[in-house]
């Protein structure tokens, strides 16, 4: 009856959405430009070299794993977006062999050890630069003034800062965390693009400020500086390792805030964001595990009422 | 007072309703037809045509009394040829009459009533029944049945949201075929006894709401609900429009309703007012290889390949019955088009899709979107592991397979495959001859 070509057999649906986890990546990237350009006019053209050395750390451990484990290179831009976070969670003038080995530490054991991407457990930045804190405090707390490049101390170390300096960014600091507007410039890119919901972020920043309320801290100060704001937008809110739904997520988020306030008032670190990261991704599952079973409870429910 | 009661889970898919200005025309029926006898839920009728025997279009090749065994009628004149086992376009076996078209297009003789007010609910089901008349939104479940409810019936609505994007044959069948439409609209109300008749339409459909709110007035409300796949689901609908819970398991007429499809009134008003059976339907041919895509009326048993012919398609390479969401990949053109074939789509390479899956990366999509109050992620995690009693547990049988998951899953994942299979394997480790687990 008809000529007989072979026809392609794929399974339902054939459409969609377009929005592949690759791309939602490069917007990563994308929303990650702002925030990068501010460092570099802060505090000049190293800050371009030491995330390119960062990054490259971590591209190059993401494709030397790959090929370990025998598994396909899927042009994964996954590696690249944590060595970029990870880039600017650094002093501007660490010195590059950490930025690289930073990377690698990053995408080896934050990632690629439990299996490689979708596998991890923690934030893969966040685990990169715990370790540098961790092993080489020196070289994590070298903390410049902006323009100028010499040796400060930040906002949370004691130094002095008005409001305005911490909204724009113009004090010492991690590379990408100083200038709020430039983190808000990047969170309003991941929304539009539909890459993030507000939980995890509002979340954050909500338990952050109740504890400093609690204990009589000026909250708007305790948003603003250290890597709160950086944190909240680009490390609570990575798929792989926060919560499924969106009440998980503000719970997330509201547990980040609170337990680095926990470290910033009562720790032996000015700083505690990754740390507080890292501890609440470790209650992620318990967070899905709790959601999920609501979930069903109210599926079987209305199973249950309808018939 | 009528609204929307409720937000649903779902997407908002791409409209994609690329050919819903191209009025309906007629593909000639072809050289040859082959005509299932099975083209509904339900049993096959009985043949009452032997090989050799001339046919008139509109005969019927199969009868029975009983109202699941829907006969099927000769859509063409001419010559049985033959009475054989073949594919059904279910993938199942099934007897198919292949009829031999004389070109003549001799009609059988016919006669029907001016106004569905002639008629009694009897006569009304009885007609529907012998004119083969089935749910044509795809399910195609026996329609005198649906019109026979063994409860108390308020309402009657009309379906005529076609949830899968590029599908408009019910469009269609609303601006060019509105009176059959009514006339069928009014007998099914006369049959139900609902006191109310609401038409809902999805609001990627302005013209045909508006068209509707003139003709249809003193006849039927008309409801416009928002386009968020999958609305157009029986169940999904009478919850979106008027705010009613079906029991899982249970049929529309435990809250009071009923629900027909567009094109199913069309053909029970074609039924009841030109006694004429159902023995074509309209079908949206579209997709990137198809060089005149468009909304044909096609002869039922006209072969895929037939249609692809008339339309121009050289060299398909990927063929969908149905649309893009729940429309299945065919593995040869000789399948026939049947009363529950809603669309055929040929897709080119840049709409064929190719790219692997990645690993979940748990970003909750598929849990935002799916109706059915799954948990899309977790299944899928359950059915690699081979953890069936969690898979069931977790309401996997109750998956619709409508693919909205799967659309906006970023890894590409095909969850629906996974499902599909997942379905199977708990069916046969609940079978009673099973020795599994
Ligand atoms: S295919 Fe199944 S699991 Fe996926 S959204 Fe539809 S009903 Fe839910
Ligand atoms: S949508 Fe896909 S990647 Fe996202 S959680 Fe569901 S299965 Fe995983």
């Amino acid at each position: 009856m008809s000529n007989q070509t072979t026809l392609l057999l794929s399974p339902s649906p054939h459409m969609h959405s377009g929005k592949t986890t690759q791309l939602a990546m490069w917007g990563v990237c994308a929303s990650l430009l702002p925030v990068l350009g501010t460092a570099v006019y802060l505090f000049g053209t190293y800050v371009l070299i030491l995330t390119l050395v960062t990054c490259i750390g971590a591209v190059l451990a993401e494709a030397a794993s790959l090929a370990l484990r025998k598994r396909p290179w899927t042009g994964e831009v996954s590696s690249l977006v944590t060595g970029l976070i990870l880039a600017l969670t650094l002093p501007p003038h660490a010195p590059l062999w950490v930025g690289f080995v930073g990377g690698v530490i990053a995408i080896v054991l934050g990632k690629q050890v439990y299996g490689g991407t979708g596998a991890n457990p923690f934030n893969p930045a966040a685990v990169g630069r715990v370790f540098l804190l961790v092993s080489f405090p020196a070289q994590l707390t070298m903390w410049t003034a902006p323009f100028d490049g010499v040796s400060t101390a930040t906002p949370l170390g004691g130094a002095e800062a008005s409001l305005w300096t911490l909204t724009v960014g113009t004090h010492g600091g991690s590379m990408g965390e100083t200038s709020a507007i430039a983190i808000l410039c990047g969170a309003v890119i991941l929304f539009a693009m539909r890459l993030i919901d507000w939980q995890a972020p509002v979340g954050t920043v909500l338990g952050t400020a109740l504890i400093a309320l609690l204990v009589g801290e000026d909250p708007v100060y305790h948003v603003l500086t250290g890597g709160l704001l950086f944190g909240a937008v680009y490390m609570a809110t990575d798929w792989v390792t926060s919560p499924v739904t969106k009440r998980g997520r503000f719970i997330f988020g509201l547990g980040i805030g609170v337990l680095t306030m926990v470290i910033r008032v009562w720790g032996s670190y000015p700083e505690g964001v990754s740390f507080a990261i890292l501890l609440m991704n470790a209650l992620t599952p318990l967070i899905n595990r709790a959601e999920l079973s609501l979930r069903e409870k109210r599926r079987k429910a209305y199973v249950r009422a309808t018939s | 007072m009528l609204g929307l009661r409720k937000r649903h889970a779902g997407v908002r898919l791409p409209s994609a309703k690329t050919v819903a200005d191209v009025a309906l025309t007629e593909i000639p029926a072809p050289q040859n037809v082959y005509i299932p006898l099975q083209q509904h839920i339900g049993i096959a009728a009985e043949p009452c045509v032997k090989r050799g025997d001339r046919v008139l279009m509109g005969d019927p090749l199969s009868m029975s009394d009983h109202p699941m065994q829907v006969p099927v009628h000769a859509s063409v004149s001419g010559k049985v040829r033959s009475i054989t086992e073949g594919v059904l376009p279910s993938g199942r076996l099934g007897t198919i009459v292949h009829i031999e078209n004389d070109g003549l297009y001799e009609r059988r003789e016919t006669s029907g009533r001016p106004s569905p007010h002639d008629y009694t609910p009897e006569e009304i089901r009885k007609a529907v029944h012998e004119g083969g008349v089935v749910g044509l939104g795809g399910a195609a479940f026996p329609t005198s049945v649906k019109l026979n409810p063994k409860k108390k019936i308020d309402t009657l609505l009309i379906n005529g949201c076609e949830g899968e994007p590029v599908l408009s044959a019910d469009h269609r069948a609303i601006l060019e075929l509105t009176d059959l439409m009514l006339y069928g609209i009014q007998a099914m109300q006369i049959a139900t006894g609902a006191e109310r008749v609401i038409i809902a339409l999805e609001d990627h459909d302005p013209d045909g709401a508006e068209h509707l709110r003139k003709e249809a007035k003193g006849i039927a409300e008309v409801v416009v609900v928002p386009a968020v796949y999958p609305v157009s689901g029986e169940y999904t609908l009478i919850k979106a429009v008027l705010g009613r819970r079906i029991p899982i398991g249970g049929l529309p007429a435990d809250v009071g309703v009923v629900v027909q499809n567009v094109e199913t009134a069309v053909a029970v008003g074609r039924v009841l007012r030109d006694g004429w059976p159902l023995t074509r339907r309209i079908i949206t041919v579209a997709g990137g290889d198809v060089e005149r895509p468009g909304n044909y009326y096609v002869a039922l048993g006209t072969t895929i390949a037939d249609v692809l012919e008339h339309v121009g398609c050289p060299t398909p390479r990927q063929v969908l019955l149905g649309g893009p969401m729940m429309g299945q990949a065919v593995p040869n053109l000789d399948i026939p088009v049947v009363k529950g074939t809603s669309g055929i789509m040929a897709l080119s390479p840049a709409e064929i899709d190719v790219r692997e899956p990645l690993p979940c990366v748990r970003c909750g999509q598929c849990i935002a979107v799916c109706d059915k109050g799954l948990s899309p992620m977790m299944l899928l995690k359950y059915i690699q592991n081979g953890e069936w009693e969690k898979a069931e547990e977790w309401g996997l049988r109750t998956c619709m397979e409508c693919g909205a998951c799967a659309f906006v899953c970023p890894s590409n994942i095909p969850l629906v495959q996974w499902f599909k299979s997942g379905k199977a394997t708990l069916s046969a480790k609940a079978a009673p001859n099973s020795k599994g687990s």
